[in-house]
C-alpha cells in the first residue's frame, strides 16, 4: 500500500473510531432521550431495590414510593397522619372495624379514577405468597391476612377487607389497633394499578409504563444515575405541590454526596450515612445541619441460651457498667438521647417508665455474686456487629468500659452485614449489636419483636408472662390500660430479665440550606414527603 | 571493546557489581532495607519512648503533627506515626508473603510445564491462559466473602482465637498470591525452556542425571536471579492490590492497619471544609517512597539478571 | 486466519464454564444469602422468593438450571434490584463503562506513548528522570486518592469541572483522566524501554544519517517498531482499566458496571455477579484477540518494510 493509501485508511479508521465512541457515549448518557432540568435535586441514599410499593423494604425506597403513590391516609411534612385517598373514615366502638370514604377526585396518572376495589386488589396482591412481599406482616393486623399470606387460607374473601361500593372500603381487624391509620399510610398498603400490572408484569414499575396515584409520576429511572419524578397533573391536591421536576440521586459515597451539596449541584441530603461522620463536629456549627430524634433505637442483644449470659445477674452487671452518656457525647455526637428502655420518647400513647442507671459498683457486686469476682474466670466476651465505622467505634468504647469496670476481656467480632445477620439468627454470638426502626408509631412495634416466637427475637429468650402482656395489650381497646400493659412488658424485658442493653435512640440528620429549601421538618417517623417541599425565593 | 578483567569472582559478585552501578537501584535497596528495619523495630521503639501502640487511644482526635505526635492523630486519637510503622509491618508482610506464595506456585508450575514440554506444557499453559482471562480481583473479593468466617472458625479451633484479627491477613496472603502466580509461572517457564536447550543441561542429561538432580542443581540456581527480580516487582503490586481492597472495606480490618487502610482512611477525610492533611499525606508518602524504591530496585535487578535486557 | 479467530473464540467456552462454576459455588458457599435482612421474612414468603429466583432445590439443581439458562443467554434476575433482569442491567450499564474505559484507554496509550518516547529521546536527562519519576508516582498513588483530590481542587473549589455524574462532555473529562493516569504511566515506562532499544537499531541510524530531524526519526520510523510491546500490553491494559473503573465510577457517580463487581458480592446478588463476570471475560478474550491480530499485522508490515 502506498503512503497516501495508508494515511487515508488510518484516517478512516480513526474517524470511525471517534464516531463509534460518540455513539457509545450518547447511548450511555441517555442523550438520545430528552432530559429535563430539575427544580430540585436531592440525595436519597443508595439505588432503590424497586419502586413497587408492595415489595420494598428500605426507607430510601419508601421516600420515592411515597411521592409516586398515595394510600388511604398520608403524612404531612411534620409526619402527622392526614387524609390521603380517603377523605374521611369511621372507627367502630370496639376499634376493630374501619370504614374509609374515598374522595371522588382521586385519579391515577393515566386519568383513571382511584376506586375502592383497587385497594382490595392491591392488598390481596401484597398478601399473595407469589408476590413475595417482604413487608406483608404490616397487613397481619387485618383479620385472616396472616393466614392468607402463609397459605393456610386460600380464599381471599375470608380476609377482612371489602369494597361495598366504588368509594367505600371496610376493613375488619383482628384486634383493636390504634395505629391502623399509620399502617394504611405505609407503602405496602398503597394501591397499585391492576391493568398496568396485568399488562406489563414485573416491568410495570419502569418509566413510561408505571401508572401511579400520587403527587408525582415516574419520568426517568437510570440505575445508579438518577430517578426523575414529575408532578402529576391528575393528583387531587396538585395545586399545593410546589416542586414540579425533582431529581433523586443515588450514591453510596459520603464524600460524593457532600461534594455535590457543597458545589450546589444538590439541594438536600436525607440519608444520615451520607453525611461524613468525622465532620459532624464541624458541620454542626453550620446552618445546614439539622437533626432530630426518630423512632428507632440502638441496642445490644444478649444470647440468653449461652452461658454465662444465661445468668440474669451477669446480664444486669454488664448493663450497669455502660456509661451511655459517654458514647453519645464522644462517638455519635448528633445529640442522641440515651436509652433506658426500648420504646423511644415521643411514641404515640406511650411513655416509658424505665430509669436505668450507670452504676459500676453495683455491676461489680452482681458479677461477683454470679461467680466472677473482678471478672476472674469470665470467658472472653465477643461483641458481634456489622462492620460500619459507627458500630466499630461504639463497640471499641464498650470494650474499654467492660475491661476497666468489670475486668472482662472483650473481643470485637465484626462481620459483613449478611454474615452478621445469619450469625445472629443462628444464635452464634455472645452479645450482638442491633437496631430497630419502628414500622409504625406505637410501642407494639418495639416490644412485640421479643415475644417467644417472633422471628425477629434472635435472643433465645422465651418468657410466657411477657408474651401474655403483649397479647393482652394488643386486645385492649382502652389506651391507658394498654399503655400500662406495655410498660409492664418493657420492664420485664429490659430491667427484670435484662435481655437487651439499650444504648441510645437514633437521630436523623438532614442537610440543607434553610435559606433555600423549605418543607423539610424533623419528625419522629422520619417521613419527608417531597410534595410538601419547596424552594425559597431570594 | 576493552578486555574484561580476568578475575575469579563468581556470578553473584559480578551481579552485585553491575547492580551497584545503577544509582537508583542502590538508593532503592537502601530505603527498602531501612523501611524493613523500621517496620520490625519501629513500633517497639515508639512504645518504649512514647508509650503508644497502634491501637491505644493516646491523644485527642485529629491533632495536627506536633512534638508529642510527629505524624498527628487520627479520628480516634491514635498516634499516626506508630500506626504507619505498624502499617509498614502489615503491608510489607502481606507483600512479601503474597509474592512468596505467588512465587511458590509460579515457580513449581512453570518449571514443571517448561521442563516437560510438548503436550503437557501446552495444556498447562492453556490453563494459565484461561485463568488469565478471569477478573482475578473479583475472585479475591468473592474468596474473602466466602472464607472469612471459616478462617476465624479455624483459628478458634486451633486455639489461636487471640489472633482472629489476623484471619483476614491470612486470606489476603493466599488470595493475592493466587492472583499473581500466573505471571511468575509464565516467566519461569520461558526461562526453563531456554535453559533446557543449554549445553550444560544437555550434557548432564546425556550423562544420565535424574530429573530432580537436573532441576535442583542446574535449573534452580539459574532461575534465582529472575525469580528475585520478579518477586521484588510483585511486592509493590500486591501492596497496591491490598490497598485497593482496603478502599472497598475488604482489606485489613481495624484496629490493625496497613498502609492501604491508612490511605483509605486518609482519602475519606478529603473534604472542602476542614483539612486533616496529615492523615493522608504521611501514610501515602511512606507507601509511595517504599513502592518507588522497590520498583527501582526491581528494575535494577532486571537489568542485571534478565537475559533479554543483556546486550 | 479465520480458523485462528474461531479457535481463539472457542476458548471462550471452557473459560466461561470455569468462571460461571467458580462464581456460582463460591457465592453459594459464602455465609449469608441474598434475602437475609434485618427484618425476618415469613417462611411462606421466603419459600416463594427462593422459587422465583430458582434458588430452591439442591445446590446441584440450582447450579445446573443456572448453567442451562446462561447457555441460552438468560442471565436471570438480580436479587437486589428486584424486577430487573441482569441482561437489562448490563445493557444499561455496559455502554457507560465501555465509553469511560475506551476514552481512558485512548488517553493512556496516547499520553503514555508520547511521554515514554520523549523520555527515551532525552535519555538520562533531567526531563527523562523527571518524567519517569512522575510516572512512578502515578502508579504508586491509588486512584481513590487522586480522584478525591482532583475533585476537591478542580471541581469543588475551582468550579472548572462538575463534581460528579454522567451525561455531559464536561463530566467525562476528570473521571477519564483519573482512570487513565496509572495506565498511562505503565505505558510510558514500557514505551521508554522499548524506544531505547529501537533507537539503537540499524535502521534508525540509517534514518538519522539521512539527515532527518529527531522528531521525524521518532515518529515516522522508530515508533512503528517500538510500539509493539505496548500493543501486546493493550490486552491486559483494557482488562485492568475495566477493574479500575470501579473506583472511578463510585467516586464520580458514574452509572457503569464497575460497582456491581463488589457490591454484587456484598449483597450476595449472585446472578448479577455472574453476569458481570461473564461479560468481563468475553470482553477480555475478544480484546486480546483483536490485539494479537493487530500485533501480527503490524509485525508483518514492519518486516516487509
Amino acid at each position: 500500500m502506498s503512503f497516501r493509501q495508508t494515511t487515508s485508511v488510518n484516517l478512516i479508521l480513526k474517524g470511525s473510531g471517534v464516531v463509534f465512541l460518540l455513539f457509545l457515549f450518547g447511548l450511555s448518557s441517555g442523550c438520545f432521550r430528552q432530559k429535563e432540568k430539575a427544580d430540585f435535586v436531592f440525595i436519597n441514599g443508595v439505588e432503590p431495590e424497586s419502586l413497587d410499593p408492595a415489595i420494598i423494604t428500605a426507607q430510601a425506597d419508601g421516600r420515592i414510593v411515597t411521592s409516586l403513590f398515595e394510600g388511604l391516609t398520608a403524612r404531612n411534612e411534620k409526619g402527622e397522619i392526614i387524609p390521603g385517598v380517603a377523605e374521611s373514615w369511621e372507627i367502630s366502638p370496639d376499634g376493630k372495624t374501619y370504614t374509609f370514604h374515598l374522595r371522588k377526585n382521586a385519579k391515577w396518572s393515566n386519568g383513571d379514577p382511584v376506586k375502592a376495589p383497587d385497594f382490595v386488589y392491591s392488598w390481596k396482591r401484597a398478601l399473595l405468597p407469589e408476590t413475595a412481599s417482604k413487608y406483608s406482616s404490616q397487613l397481619y393486623f387485618i383479620r385472616n391476612a396472616e393466614e392468607f399470606n402463609t397459605g393456610k387460607i386460600k380464599d381471599f374473601s375470608a380476609v377482612g377487607v371489602k369494597a361495598p361500593d366504588d368509594f367505600t372500603l371496610v376493613t375488619e381487624l383482628k384486634a383493636p389497633t390504634p395505629f391502623f391509620l399509620d399502617l394504611v399510610a405505609f407503602p405496602t398498603l398503597m394501591p397499585v394499578h391492576q391493568a398496568t400490572i396485568e399488562k406489563y408484569g414485573d416491568d410495570w414499575i419502569k418509566p413510561r409504563k408505571m401508572v401511579s396515584n400520587g403527587p408525582y409520576q415516574l419520568q426517568d429511572w437510570r440505575i445508579n444515575d438518577r430517578i426523575q419524578i414529575k408532578a402529576s397533573p391528575y393528583y387531587w391536591d396538585k395545586n399545593n405541590v410546589k416542586l414540579q421536576v425533582v431529581d433523586i440521586l443515588p450514591t453510596s459515597q459520603a464524600g460524593t454526596a457532600f461534594n455535590l451539596f457543597y458545589s450546589g449541584e444538590a439541594d438536600l441530603i436525607l440519608d444520615r450515612g451520607l453525611v461524613p461522620a468525622m465532620l459532624f463536629g464541624e458541620l454542626r456549627k453550620t446552618p445546614f445541619f439539622h437533626s432530630g430524634p426518630i423512632l428507632a433505637d440502638y441496642f445490644y442483644r444478649f444470647n440468653v441460651t449461652r452461658p454465662p449470659y444465661n445468668d440474669v445477674r451477669v446480664r444486669k452487671a454488664i448493663s450497669l457498667a455502660v456509661d451511655k452518656q459517654r458514647i453519645v457525647d464522644k462517638i455519635t455526637k448528633a445529640g442522641e438521647p440515651i436509652a433506658y428502655g426500648m420504646v423511644p420518647p415521643g411514641t404515640q400513647n406511650y411513655t416509658s417508665l424505665l430509669k436505668g442507671a450507670y452504676d459500676p459498683d453495683q455491676a461489680r457486686k452482681l458479677l461477683a455474686e454470679a461467680g466472677f469476682p473482678g471478672g476472674k474466670g469470665f470467658p472472653r466476651l465477643r461483641l458481634l456487629y456489622n462492620k460500619t465505622e459507627l458500630n466499630e467505634q461504639v463497640a471499641t468504647e464498650l470494650q474499654e468500659m467492660f475491661r476497666n469496670e468489670l475486668g472482662i476481656h472483650v473481643e470485637l467480632e465484626k462481620q459483613e452485614f449478611k454474615v452478621y445477620l445469619s450469625t445472629m439468627s443462628s444464635l452464634d454470638y455472645d452479645m450482638a449489636r442491633s437496631s430497630w426502626i419502628g414500622d409504625y408509631n406505637d410501642a407494639n412495634t418495639f416490644l412485640s419483636i421479643f415475644t417467644s416466637n417472633d422471628g425477629n427475637n434472635r435472643t433465645g429468650w422465651k418468657n410466657p408472662t411477657f408474651d401474655a402482656l403483649i397479647e393482652a395489650a394488643n386486645q385492649e381497646p382502652d389506651t391507658k390500660k394498654r399503655e400500662m400493659l406495655f410498660q409492664q412488658a418493657e420492664k420485664i424485658l429490659v430491667e427484670d430479665d435484662a435481655v437487651v442493653l439499650p444504648l441510645y435512640y437514633n437521630v436523623a440528620i438532614h442537610f440543607f440550606d434553610p435559606e433555600k429549601v423549605g418543607g423539610v421538618v424533623n419528625n419522629l417517623v422520619d417521613e419527608h414527603p417531597i410534595r410538601f417541599m419547596y424552594k425559597k425565593k431570594k | 571493546m576493552s578486555q574484561a578483567p580476568v578475575t575469579s569472582s563468581g556470578p553473584w559478585t559480578l551481579a552485585w557489581r553491575r547492580l551497584k552501578r545503577n544509582r537508583a537501584a542502590i538508593i532503592g535497596l537502601f530505603i527498602v532495607v531501612l523501611m524493613a528495619l523500621l517496620a520490625v523495630f519501629g513500633p517497639l521503639l515508639i512504645k518504649l519512648t512514647y508509650g503508644y501502640t497502634y491501637e491505644s487511644i493516646s491523644g485527642p482526635q485529629f491533632t495536627a503533627p506536633c512534638l508529642a505526635h510527629p505524624f498527628g492523630t487520627d479520628i480516634h486519637g491514635r498516634d499516626l506515626l506508630v500506626r504507619v510503622l505498624h502499617g509498614a509491618r502489615v503491608s510489607l508482610a502481606v507483600g512479601l508473603v503474597g509474592a512468596f506464595v505467588s512465587l511458590s506456585f509460579g515457580v513449581i508450575y512453570g518449571m514443571v510445564s517448561g521442563y516437560s514440554g510438548g503436550k503437557v506444557d501446552e495444556t498447562m499453559m492453556r490453563f494459565v491462559d484461561i485463568l488469565y482471562a478471569m477478573p482475578r480481583l473479583v475472585f479475591v473479593i468473592v474468596l474473602i466473602a466466602a472464607l472469612d468466617k471459616s478462617v476465624v472458625r479455624l483459628l478458634d479451633f486451633m486455639h489461636l482465637s487471640d489472633y482472629s484479627g489476623y484471619g483476614r491477613i491470612i486470606l489476603l496472603f493466599i488470595g493475592l498470591g493466587i492472583v499473581e502466580w500466573l505471571t511468575m509461572s509464565r516467566i519461569v517457564r520461558g526461562q526453563v525452556l531456554a535453559l533446557k536447550e543449554r549445553q550444560f543441561v544437555m550434557a548432564s542429561r546425556s550423562l544420565g542425571a535424574s530429573t530432580p538432580r537436573i532441576i535442583f542443581r542446574h535449573l534452580l540456581p539459574n532461575l534465582v536471579g529472575v525469580v528475585i527480580t520478579y518477586m521484588t516487582l510483585t511486592v509493590p503490586v500486591v501492596i497496591l492490590e491490598e490497598s485497593f481492597l482496603s478502599f472497598l472495606g475488604l482489606g485489613i480490618q481495624a484496629p490493625l492497619s496497613s498502609w492501604g487502610s491508612l490511605i483509605a482512611d486518609g482519602a475519606s477525610v478529603i473534604n472542602p471544609i476542614t483539612s486533616y492533611w496529615w492523615i493522608l499525606v504521611f501514610p501515602a508518602a511512606t507507601m509511595t517512597i517504599t513502592l518507588l524504591s522497590l520498583n527501582f530496585l526491581g528494575d535494577g535487578l532486571r537489568d542485571v539478571f534478565d537475559p533479554k535486557s543483556q546486550k | 486466519m479465520f480458523i485462528y479467530i474461531l479457535k481463539r473464540l472457542l476458548m471462550l467456552i471452557p473459560i466461561l464454564f470455569v468462571v460461571v462454576t467458580l462464581t456460582f459455588f463460591l457465592m453459594r458457599i459464602a455465609p449469608g444469602g441474598p434475602f437475609s435482612a434485618e427484618r425476618k421474612l415469613p417462611e411462606s414468603v421466603e419459600k416463594k422468593l427462593l422459587e422465583k429466583y430458582k434458588l430452591d432445590g439442591t445446590l446441584w439443581q440450582q447450579y445446573s438450571s443456572y448453567l442451562k439458562d446462561v447457555a441460552q443467554g438468560d442471565l436471570r434476575l438480580s436479587t437486589k434490584y428486584m424486577n430487573r433482569s441482569v441482561n437489562e442491567i448490563i445493557a444499561q450499564t455496559l455502554p457507560v463503562s465501555a465509553t469511560l474505559g475506551s476514552i481512558a484507554f485512548v488517553l493512556a496509550i496516547c499520553f503514555g506513548t508520547f511521554i515514554g518516547s520523549l523520555a527515551a529521546l532525552k535519555q538520562n536527562s533531567w526531563q527523562d528522570n523527571g518524567l519517569m519519576l512522575v510516572a512512578m508516582l502515578a502508579i504508586s498513588i491509588p486512584t481513590y486518592v487522586t480522584a478525591p483530590l482532583l475533585i476537591l481542587f478542580l471541581a469543588v473549589n475551582a468550579h472548572i469541572f462538575p463534581v460528579a455524574g454522567w451525561g455531559t462532555i464536561q463530566q467525562l473529562i476528570l473521571p477519564a483522566f483519573c482512570l487513565s493516569l496509572p495506565f498511562a504511566a505503565y505505558v510510558a515506562r514500557l514505551m521508554r524501554t522499548s524506544m531505547l532499544e529501537t533507537l539503537n537499531q540499524d535502521f534508525v541510524r540509517t534514518a538519522r544519517s539521512k539527515g532527518l530531524s529527531e522528531w521525524k526519526v521518532l515518529f515516522k520510523h522508530a515508533l512503528k517498531v517500538a510500539i509493539l510491546p505496548v500493543v501486546s500490553f493493550a490486552g491486559p491494559l483494557a482488562a485492568n482499566i475495566l477493574t479500575g473503573s470501579l473506583v472511578v465510577e463510585e467516586i464520580f457517580k458514574i452509572p457503569g458496571m464497575g460497582p456491581f463487581f463488589v457490591f454484587g458480592v456484598i449483597n450476595r446478588d449472585l446472578f448479577l455477579v455472574g453476569g458481570v463476570v461473564i461479560v468481563y471475560c468475553i470482553l477480555l478474550v475478544v480484546l486480546n484477540l483483536v490485539v494479537d491480530i493487530l500485533y501480527t499485522f503490524l509485525d508483518r508490515r514492519i518486516k516487509i518494510s
